[in-house]
């Protein structure tokens, strides 16, 4: 299988990013506390979906997502498994001041990378 | 209780529940409902130079491994021992207390924390494996004609008569929705159908002025059938109603000032006192 974890960490696609990654968490009283610690992370950072305008009642709201492929894993929602040794939300990667909470991951760790796509949180 | 000031100054009191009210008196509760010790409470004499909590042998479903929780007690505190001596029970803890002096201690179940969830929770949260027993709570408010207003007045006492409440009762209706998942599902709606009925059930959700309409449907069955498996779900609702108190202030009228022209066209001014 071909490495292509080279090409993701190329200085001439990649750039920092910031990941507030859950260290774990409880239940409390039916409701989950998230405990979150902050990562550096370094890839490739590009739009994933054109930002798109919903104009609903209630004003026009406007979301758009990028998409993420870096050596580093990048994680979902998690419960505590096989192969998790604890249950956490999905990461969110801080990138330009605004903030993307992944919703898709593909692994294709074994070729050298992790692919994703975050969902931006921090907009209107 | 909620306070609201408006800018004329008028105060309203209501005693209406919030959606995240309900979800804490019913997670706690269907904890209970399910066999769960969930803020069981007991007497105990505590000593802040010993791990070791006293109270009066009582039948308690506490064990090894429960959280501990009340004055005095630092956070985090479970139980790591119960033995007896005499007539007391001794419970020893894994804290010291921070003070001598009785107090009521509240006991938990730890899976009290994850066996029953809240729905909608706004960041997200893990989900569950397909062998794990889990109840959620959805609690929304029922649509419903029953909603008739008593209304009555008072003058607030320590306003030297100048300022009246204005009372009002009324009552809504919650839908509470239970859903659970797991190999157990159907018993666990078994068990909360049933426990409504019963006292202490009754008598925690009257202490918030809920009611149970107790013209209750039967569970649906409705497996959900995901990544190639069968997950088993039980679904099933019931109808409570709340009661409403609400109270806003209302300054009473000093005096009014009347302005006009009497049929022989003199004008004239006067001001009326109030009582």
């Amino acid at each position: 299988m071909i490495d292509v974890s080279e090409i993701v960490s190329d200085s001439d696609f990649a750039q920092d990013f910031e990941i507030q990654r859950s260290s774990g968490g409880s239940w409390k009283a039916g409701v989950w506390v998230n405990e979150t610690e902050t990562v550096p992370g370094y890839g490739i950072v590009q739009p994933a979906t054109p930002e798109e305008l919903d104009q609903v009642p209630e004003g026009d709201r406007v979301r758009g997502s990028l998409s993420f492929h870096s050596e580093d894993p990048l994680f979902e929602t998690h419960t505590r498994g096989t192969n998790d040794t604890f249950a956490g939300t999905s990461d969110v990667i801080c990138h330009r001041g605004q903030k993307y909470r992944l919703v898709k991951v593909w692994q294709w760790e074994d070729f050298g990378y992790f692919h994703a796509i975050g969902a931006r949180i921090s907009g209107q | 209780m909620t306070t609201t000031t408006f800018q004329n100054g008028q105060v309203l009191t209501s005693s209406a529940l919030t959606d995240k009210n309900l979800d804490a008196i019913f997670q706690l509760l269907c904890c209970q409902m399910l066999g769960l010790t969930a803020g069981y409470q007991l007497p105990c004499e505590l000593s802040d130079s010993s791990n070791v909590i006293s109270t009066a042998i009582v039948s308690a479903n506490i064990a090894n491994g429960f959280q501990v929780a009340g004055p005095n007690i630092p956070e985090g505190a479970e139980i790591v021992g119960i033995s007896t001596q005499g007539t007391n029970l001794l419970i020893q803890l894994s804290v010291t207390p921070t003070q001598n002096g009785l107090q009521t201690i509240t006991f938990f179940d730890p899976s009290y924390n994850t066996r029953v969830r809240t729905s909608w929770q706004e960041k997200g949260s893990p989900a569950f494996g397909i062998e794990d027993d889990v109840l959620f709570i959805r609690c929304v408010l029922e649509p419903t004609n029953y909603n008739i207003r008593d209304e009555s007045w008072q003058v607030l006492e320590g306003t030297e008569g100048k300022i009246l409440s204005k009372n009002r009762t009324y009552t809504r209706q919650w839908r509470i929705a239970f859903v659970a998942y797991g190999p157990n599902a159907c018993d666990s709606m078994r068990l909360i159908r049933s426990m409504l009925l019963e006292d202490f059930p009754h008598d925690t959700l009257a202490g918030s002025n809920l009611y149970l309409v107790p013209d209750t449907t039967t569970p649906d069955r409705n497996p959900e059938l995901f990544e190639s498996q069968w997950w088993e779900r039980w679904d099933w609702a019931a109808i409570f109603n709340e009661q409403v108190n609400e109270s806003i202030t209302i300054p009473k009228v000093a005096t009014i000032q009347v302005i006009g022209t009497t049929s022989d066209k003199q004008n004239f001014n006067a001001s009326i006192q109030g009582e």
